[in-house]
């Protein structure tokens, strides 16, 4: 195999090769249709460049540190970008860097370059990885070109990309990508033709808008689209859309951006009937060529047609629900779109949560009749299962604001490691940081005050006289959703919150908050990077990611003001019933209670525990487990494993946290913690961002952590290599 | 026995039936000393049978310190090997076959390797057992788990 296809060597390339794009405008262009000649870069030099910076198995251990089946998105993102980065950071074999260079000068000049993803067709299913990997449009300059190719090589790896691999049950590490090179066709009017409507076999379907047609395919821009008849080529349907304001054009640093189309083309649809029916005509003549329906991309320069690609209409993705690539292509979320949502967000929606919280909080739920009640707890519910619904649909959406930055931070700076972004996110102000140094005011406060020692000591925390610490006390339960950690009790929850005051009383300095010294340094050096080659703001959009990573902490804690006034409603409820003589357990759901408060059902009788499970006698011991480091350092300590919120009362300062997963209204614990282990996995959940804050060894992602490891046991935690070595066991609690 | 033991269990058995050889690890004085050993293992994973002339040295240091380790991997000496290799670490104390135990154990050993028949019979071939303590199955580079035959308490760890 060649490294480097030219159109003359189309008859010796196959879609191995070249990829499905590539083989496609080869043959397009060999039969004399419009094609800008292509030169194709093959799988032979992905591979060259993959060998000689020994990125197979760099790829190898990354994604298989786990079973890929256990990995969850978030995890499979955190790997794409590590080996991504892989490719950004690689260094092309001189002597194929030399030959691409030489091939693209001689063959196409210094022209502006389309510079596109051709993947080989790994599952036989014709063009199914549409639109799942990169390319880059008006391209110049040697060093830029091949930082292009590299991308699009990298992009085999987005997260999409491994996830639908995965679906298709394909052998990951036997993925290639080849390149097409061409030169960049800057039409004045770009579109796409389905040569067969996979909706209806009868017609074609034509979408133009006006500029290239980058901002059609994202959806950016919406198209002119016009239905017709496959038989005689006549118009059947022309849909205008509601305005023809935006257009994307070449940009002078490259690429192409986003501007308003002028006036006078607003109002005319980007083509005339004359250049329908000649793209009619050349789509025909396409479909002849390869039997099959094609998905067809074109662009119009002062009246010439230029073919950018063309593909089989893969009707049966259209119409196979199984098929998750859309799923898979929504997983970003533009810019634009971001920033939209941060309005509604931080505008709307946080100041209405907190309203409604603060609404309730201020009812006295003990004077309310029992019809009464039973209506609040009612509301309450079903306020909480509203803005648990809108934290899905809104909220965490909001959280791809990192991940977007991450990728572009790493485009601009190339740092050596890929989450060094993170620094640039951490040491803000947050609610679970604040809350943190409250319950550090409140053990000062302990310390000079014995009767309130003594108090906390017996777990109690109210009535010590103490205005200070009972304000402070007072705020922690509702400002910061203290009361919601799932214990469901009030007494075990007042002594969760005072143990933990306890334990900062140890801490003599106070919580240590983990400073970036270079926190300014990395900004400068963004910022400058930045300048001039983003389509955005720069500053703007670190703002926009810094309040991501802020929100993706902060929104459970303002979710979870809700939540504890549902339970407030609830524990209210299980008293009264319970002085009424009826069996209502914290694990009573809200309809039962709410049943039973009306008199409408026979109790049901609480779930209860019903014992721990005895697992047979075990032989497997862990020596040493693996996860994804997510925060740095060493350390040797004993693990406490909280199976349950209620467990926390047992944390003591230096123990090593090891929990399923950690809610951020729980990680008051945090400061006290030596290291944490947590079975969920990802760079950017809570107990990563806690344990980064407070500059503690992290690991997440370890499968099986909290049956795995007992607490007592003596532990290392590596949180550079993501390691967890138990050395010896404690006693199993 | 769970369902976790289980799996971990056929994993080492299917590792170990991959492999004909071992790496032994015996030592005298403190140094250590390894051989490369043509072994065969019981079904229940209980012992690993290895046999050896009565003049080498891996003998000599047996008969002074029956404490003995193993070594068993599928590694193909390619650089998939980091991800996709797994290694077995077996920790047991080594003793000679009682004579009610040698046609069941030398058997066992000749099923696997019918080509040592010579070297089996010869009077200067000696036939230990090792009764195994734990296995520390190394998969997916780095991580590690622990089977246990014995009840003892971290004899070798």
């Amino acid at each position: 195999m060649k490294s480097i296809y030219f159109p003359e060597n189309q008859p010796e390339a196959d879609a191995a090769s070249v990829g499905g794009k590539g083989l496609a405008l080869l043959n397009m262009h060999a039969a004399g249709l419009p094609v800008p000649p292509p030169i194709c870069i093959s799988t032979r030099a992905y591979d060259r460049c993959v060998d000689d910076n020994h990125l197979r198995e760099k790829i190898g251990l990354e994604l298989y540190r786990k079973n890929i089946r256990d990995m969850r998105w978030e995890e499979i993102w955190d790997a794409s970008l590590r080996i991504q980065h892989l490719f950004l950071k690689a260094v092309l074999p001189q002597q194929l860097e030399e030959e691409i260079l030489a091939a693209i000068s001689e063959a196409l000049g210094s022209q502006p370059l389309a510079i596109r993803s051709s993947a080989p067709d790994e599952d036989g299913a014709g063009g199914s990885f549409a639109g799942l990997h990169e390319s880059y449009v008006n391209i110049s300059g040697e060093q830029e070109i091949i930082k292009k190719i590299k991308r699009v090589w990298a992009s085999l790896w987005s997260d999409r990309a491994i996830l639908y691999r995965q679906e298709l049950n394909l052998e990951v590490l036997r993925s290639r990508m080849a390149v097409v090179i061409q030169p960049f066709a800057a039409g004045e009017v770009s579109g796409v033709l389905f040569t067969r409507n996979p909706l209806d076999n009868d017609q074609m379907v034509l979408e133009a808008v006006h500029g290239c047609n980058k901002g059609l395919v994202d959806g950016a821009v919406a198209p002119d689209r016009w239905l017709i008849a496959r038989k005689n080529g006549q118009i059947l349907e022309h849909t205008e859309p509601e305005t023809r304001d935006h257009l994307f054009a070449a940009a002078t640093a490259g690429g192409v951006s986003r501007r308003r189309l002028d006036a006078g083309r607003q109002n005319s649809p980007p083509l005339d009937t004359h250049l329908i029916d000649e793209l009619v005509q050349v789509g025909s003549d396409i479909e002849a060529m390869y039997g099959d329906g094609q998905d067809i991309e074109w662009t119009i320069r002062q009246g010439n047609l230029t073919l950018l690609q063309a593909r089989p209409v893969t009707a049966d993705h259209a119409e196979n629900s199984a098929d998750k690539r859309s799923w898979y292509l929504s997983l970003t979320r533009s810019y634009d779109n971001l920033v939209a949502l941060r309005e509604r967000l931080f505008d709307t929606l946080i100041p209405q949560m907190d309203a409604d919280a603060a609404h309730l909080s201020a009812m006295s739920l003990d004077e309310l009749g029992d019809d009464e009640l039973a209506l609040e707890l009612e509301r309450r519910h079903n306020l909480n299962e509203r803005w648990t619904s809108i934290y899905w649909e809104d909220f965490i959406p909001f959280a791809h604001g990192v991940r977007l930055f991450g990728e572009i931070y790493n485009e601009v700076v190339e740092p050596l490691d890929a989450f060094e972004f993170v620094a640039l996110l951490s040491g803000q102000k947050m609610l679970s940081t604040e809350r943190n140094d409250l319950f550090l005011a409140c053990a000062r406060l302990a310390a000079t005050d014995e009767h309130l020692l003594s108090n906390l000591k017996r777990g109690i925390v109210e009535g010590s006289g103490n205005d200070a610490f009972q304000a402070h006390i007072h705020t922690l339960r509702s400002h910061f959703s203290t009361n919601s950690i799932g214990v469901g009790n009030a007494d075990t929850i007042d002594g969760i919150i005072a143990a933990m005051v306890l334990q900062y009383t140890h801490l003599e300095n106070g919580p240590d908050r983990a400073a970036c010294n270079d926190h300014d340094m990395l900004e400068a050096r963004f910022l400058e990077k930045a300048r001039h080659k983003l389509p955005m703001d720069a500053a703007e959009l670190l703002r926009l990611a810094r309040e991501s990573y802020r929100l993706r902490d902060d929104d459970n804690i303002h979710l979870g003001r809700i939540g504890q006034e549902l339970e407030r409603a609830a524990q209210v409820t299980r008293r009264r019933l319970r002085t009424a003589g009826q069996p209502a357990g914290t694990d009573t759901a809200v309809a039962d209670l709410l049943l039973m408060l009306q008199g409408k059902s026979k109790a049901a009788a609480p779930r209860g525990n019903g014992g721990t499970a005895t697992l047979p006698h075990s032989r497997i011991r862990a020596r040493q487990l693996q996860g994804q480091p997510a925060s740095r350092g060493i350390v040797t300590g004993r693990a406490r494993v909280i199976d349950t919120p209620a467990d926390l009362a047992e944390f003591s300062r230096g123990d090593v946290l090891v929990i399923d997963s950690i809610d951020p209204t729980m990680t008051f614990f945090a400061p006290l913690a030596a290291a944490i282990i947590e079975r969920r996995g990802g760079m950017l959940i809570h107990g990563a961002i806690i344990a980064r804050e407070y500059g503690i060894p992290c690991i997440t992602g370890v499968v099986g952590a909290t049956e795995l490891i007992n607490s007592g046991d003596r532990i290392t935690v590596d949180g550079y290599l993501g390691i967890c070595t138990i050395h010896t066991r404690g006693s199993s609690q | 026995m769970n369902k976790e033991d289980m799996a971990l269990r056929e994993q080492i058995k299917a590792l170990l039936a991959s492999q004909p050889l071992a790496v032994l690890s015996t030592q005298r004085g403190g140094q250590p000393y390894s051989s490369l050993m043509a072994f065969a293992f019981t079904d229940d994973l209980h012992a690993i049978v290895v046999a050896t002339g009565t003049s080498t040295r891996k003998h000599q240091n047996i008969v002074m310190d029956s404490r003995v380790s193993l070594l068993v991997d599928n590694r193909s000496n390619r650089e998939d090997d980091f991800h996709a290799a797994a290694a077995v670490t077996i920790m047991g104390q080594a003793g000679q076959l009682a004579n009610s135990e040698r046609a069941v154990y030398e058997g066992l050993y000749l099923d696997r390797h019918p080509y040592l028949e010579k070297f089996s019979r010869s009077p200067g071939t000696t036939f230990f057992k090792i009764s195994v303590h734990h296995y520390l199955l190394v998969t997916r580079f780095q991580k590690v788990m622990e089977y246990h035959i014995s009840d003892e308490i971290d004899l070798f760890s």
